[in-house]
């Protein structure tokens, strides 16, 4: 056993962003997904292993596929409309605490709260605030999370610590960051720097 | 006392005039720059400072704290000075030794501390820091100056003031990384600190720091040389050296991809010119504190250099400006009514985009009662307003395309000039870089700064739609429009949020890009070495901490 890995929450965004990226999602959606890891290890949630599992499932993302949207596209899309939710709404997850990251993060912006619950998880969400009560794997897929919007009244605020993350996950999304990376060539190491000394 | 009020409504200067690439490329240092802005901030909360560690050997190589002190916390750069071969000084981001290197600490390190730190901040990218740590940055010494000052203190003579000049500085920080890279602390860590809430806070401290470091060293390795006839620089000569930096390409693409934070900055800068512009009148004491920085500019443009054929232009043509404008005051325009927009308006008829810039920076000079408390406002969480609002229908969208980024739409990006480049980053330090499209490869590897053609892309893509579809639907089955929807949303009450440019264009210039952000900073003395690299000086003529309380309140911008 080496010492804990240790990110801060811009590497884990910048990490998650550029390896949803270089799994083939469109800048916007990895944008997103960046900010979805953020927000979870923020909450002390892993952020990197829900990312790592998500963008290891299939050999490229479901946008460039045509297929079923995944995880992180539906709950993105549940997001976008977070502003219309007046009724209890409930669907199927392959990774559920996504959705608690992008109402999360829908809910720090529309300064509404909201209960999120399924099989292994009640999550209590209010404008920068999580409190959370886990029965079960929250990592594992359900059949049925339900989204009811509530009065806004936890108090349990986000940390901008440094989080510990867990290696395997954390070398699976530096993997596929590293394939939105040029190679340096000598054209363009030439044109990246004045091209002079700096011995004056 | 009802006309001394300036109505906070006067207009602020268009966004298709401010945030074209032309304009920004010419923009000045101001009174609401981040390192003027924190030198106020320390002052008025009467920090200290002090050097508790001075651990520098004979030979220059060893480290030093430098700690300042305020009224609940403190912060201490830790400095480690190597000696560095010749043929090892490279200011680009690929070099990998230094001749200093230097790590901002969130209180008062430890011996523990300094140990950890002295076997990472010397590797810089390729150690680690802690979030104890605000900031690493490193620093190469201007070898001509250095070793002109050493010889002439050595023997007991004061340096060459022409060569002084000539340079401006004895180290050029080449890398200053903050918020959360490299294991330092993420930036929501300083939400909250009084002296630490505006932009880039803590990246000047450590810089202006820095400058304090690099003036102790040359004065001990004087005194190592010359022992009792060696003596100290004097105080006055002593401040006119500020802290060099040298820019590449990797600072532009953080201004397009913080498109809430430009706003913020532009909107600041602009409401100050604003509220200086509604004046009705000026009195005597701001008259002649106005026409002292005229002088101190127009001295400041006689000792700016650059080699590079651009800047020269541009120099040449601030030089005749600020002729103009000396012609122009002598005339006394300022005794009409609002004289500060009159004279915006006939620099507007007169003088180069360089002079226009310079003038709007000067009058905001007189008024810091009236704009500083806008410092305030230059700091902004761009995730907060990264939300899409999926509720909004495609018709909307498209009518905000049409009032917001008729720019953006109105260029035809087919042609090969129009697209001819491509940003990147590359795998070597991860250094952000510009390519040729059509030249190099990996232009499948794009990042996603190209923003008018997306908006273009976005806006052709929408009239596939009904208007009355909603944009989570569109963007269900458009996922590849997601990023660009997200820009026009930023934008929709935020009229600065955009370069009003193409910026894969062939002619776009990333040294404009860079030049608007590092004048926010506080830089003078842009010299470019290319169109992508630029070096700049830093708190040139401001005082040491030692001399902060005891000094006018900023009163050394245009000495």
């Amino acid at each position: 056993m080496g010492l804990p890995l240790s990110r801060t929450l811009a590497e884990i965004e910048a990490t998650a962003r550029k390896a949803a990226r270089g799994h083939g999602c469109p800048w916007g959606l990895a944008e997103e997904a960046g900010k979805a890891a953020r927000w979870l290890a923020s909450n002390g949630l892993p952020g990197e292993v829900v990312m790592a599992k998500l963008l290891s499932n299939g050999s490229k993302c479901c946008c460039a596929g045509g297929g079923h949207p995944c995880a992180l596209k539906q709950a993105t899309a549940f997001a976008d409309t977070a502003s219309t939710l007046t009724a209890p709404a409930s669907f199927a997850s392959e990774h559920p605490l996504l959705v608690v990251a992008q109402m999360g993060r829908a809910m720090d912006s529309l300064g509404n709260g909201l209960t999120l619950e399924w099989d292994a998880a009640i999550a209590h969400i209010a404008p920068a605030s999580l409190s959370m009560e886990a029965s079960a794997d929250i990592l594992a897929p359900t059949d049925t999370v339900t989204c009811h919007p509530t009065p806004k009244t936890q108090h349990n605020p986000p940390s901008p610590a440094a989080c510990v993350v867990d290696p395997a996950s954390w070398a699976v999304l530096d993997s596929l960051a590293q394939r939105i990376l040029v190679p340096s060539s000598d054209a363009s190491r030439a044109g990246a720097g004045a091209g002079t000394s700096d011995n004056d | 006392m009802e006309d001394q009020i300036a109505p906070a409504t006067f207009a602020l200067r268009p966004a298709s005039d401010v945030m074209r690439l032309a304009r920004m490329g010419s923009a000045h240092q101001t009174r609401l720059s981040f390192m003027r802005g924190l030198l106020r901030s320390l002052r008025r909360e009467g920090w200290g400072f002090d050097r508790p560690i001075w651990n520098i050997d004979d030979a220059g190589v060893g480290h030093a704290v430098y700690r300042a002190i305020g009224p609940r916390r403190s912060y201490s750069l830790v400095a480690f000075a190597h000696d560095l071969p010749d043929e090892m000084r490279s200011d680009r981001v690929i070099a990998t030794a230094w001749d200093a290197t230097f790590a901002l600490f969130d209180g008062t390190p430890t011996a523990e501390d300094i140990t950890r730190l002295s076997q990472n901040v010397p590797k810089q990218e390729a150690g680690r820091i802690s979030d104890r740590e605000l900031s690493l940055s490193r620093a190469n010494r201007s070898v001509r100056l250095w070793s002109h000052v050493v010889d002439r203190l050595a023997v007991g003579e004061q340096p060459d003031e022409e060569q002084l000049e000539a340079v401006g500085y004895l180290m050029r920080t080449t890398a200053v990384y903050g918020s959360g890279k490299f294991g330092a602390a993420d930036r929501a860590v300083l939400a909250g600190r009084t002296v630490m809430s505006g932009p880039f806070r803590a990246e000047m401290l450590a810089v202006w720091l820095i400058r304090s470091f690099s003036l102790d060293l040359v004065e001990h390795m004087a005194r190592i040389r010359g022992g009792d006839r060696a003596v100290r620089i004097e105080p006055q000569m002593r401040r006119r050296l500020g802290i060099g930096n040298s820019t590449g390409l990797g600072m532009a693409p953080f201004l397009i991809n913080h498109p809430a934070l430009l706003n913020a900055w532009m909107t600041a800068r602009e409401t100050a010119i604003a509220r200086v512009r509604a004046l009705p009148a000026a009195d005597k004491q701001a008259k002649a504190h106005f026409m002292a920085c005229v002088a101190g500019a127009t001295r400041n443009v006689e000792g700016w250099h650059s080699e590079h054929p651009l800047q020269r232009e541009k120099l040449a043509a601030l030089r005749d400006d600020l002729d103009q404008l000396n012609a122009h005051l002598a005339t006394d325009p300022l005794a009409q009514s609002q004289p500060w927009d009159a004279l915006l308006y006939w620099s507007e008829g007169a003088l180069s985009t360089e002079g226009q810039e310079q003038v709007v920076a000067l009058i905001l000079e007189p008024y810091g009662d009236l704009v500083d408390d806008l410092c305030a406002d230059m700091a902004t969480d761009e995730n907060a307003c990264a939300r899409i609002e999926g509720t909004m229908t495609v018709g909307a969208l498209r009518t905000l395309i049409a009032q917001k980024y008729n720019w953006a739409t109105a260029i035809d990006h087919a042609p090969t000039d129009h697209c001819a480049r491509f940003w990147y980053v590359s795998e070597e330090k991860l250094e952000p870089r510009l390519g040729q499209r059509h030249e190099e490869p990996g232009a499948e590897r794009e990042e996603p700064l190209d923003i008018s053609r997306a908006i273009a892309a976005l806006d052709s893509a929408l009239v596939d739609d009904g208007n009355a579809t909603l944009l989570a639907d569109f963007l269900m089955r458009n996922p590849d429009h997601r990023h660009a929807v997200r820009r026009v949303q930023i934008a929709v009450s935020r009229p600065y949020s955009e370069i009003r440019d193409n910026l894969i264009d062939a002619a776009m210039l990333p040294i404009d890009i860079l030049r608007c952000k590092l004048a926010f900073f506080g830089a003078t003395r842009f010299d470019p070495r290319s169109d992508r690299w630029v070096r700049i000086c830093l708190y040139r003529n401001a005082p040491f901490p030692e001399e902060l309380a005891n000094m006018p309140e900023d009163s050394w911008a245009y000495p």
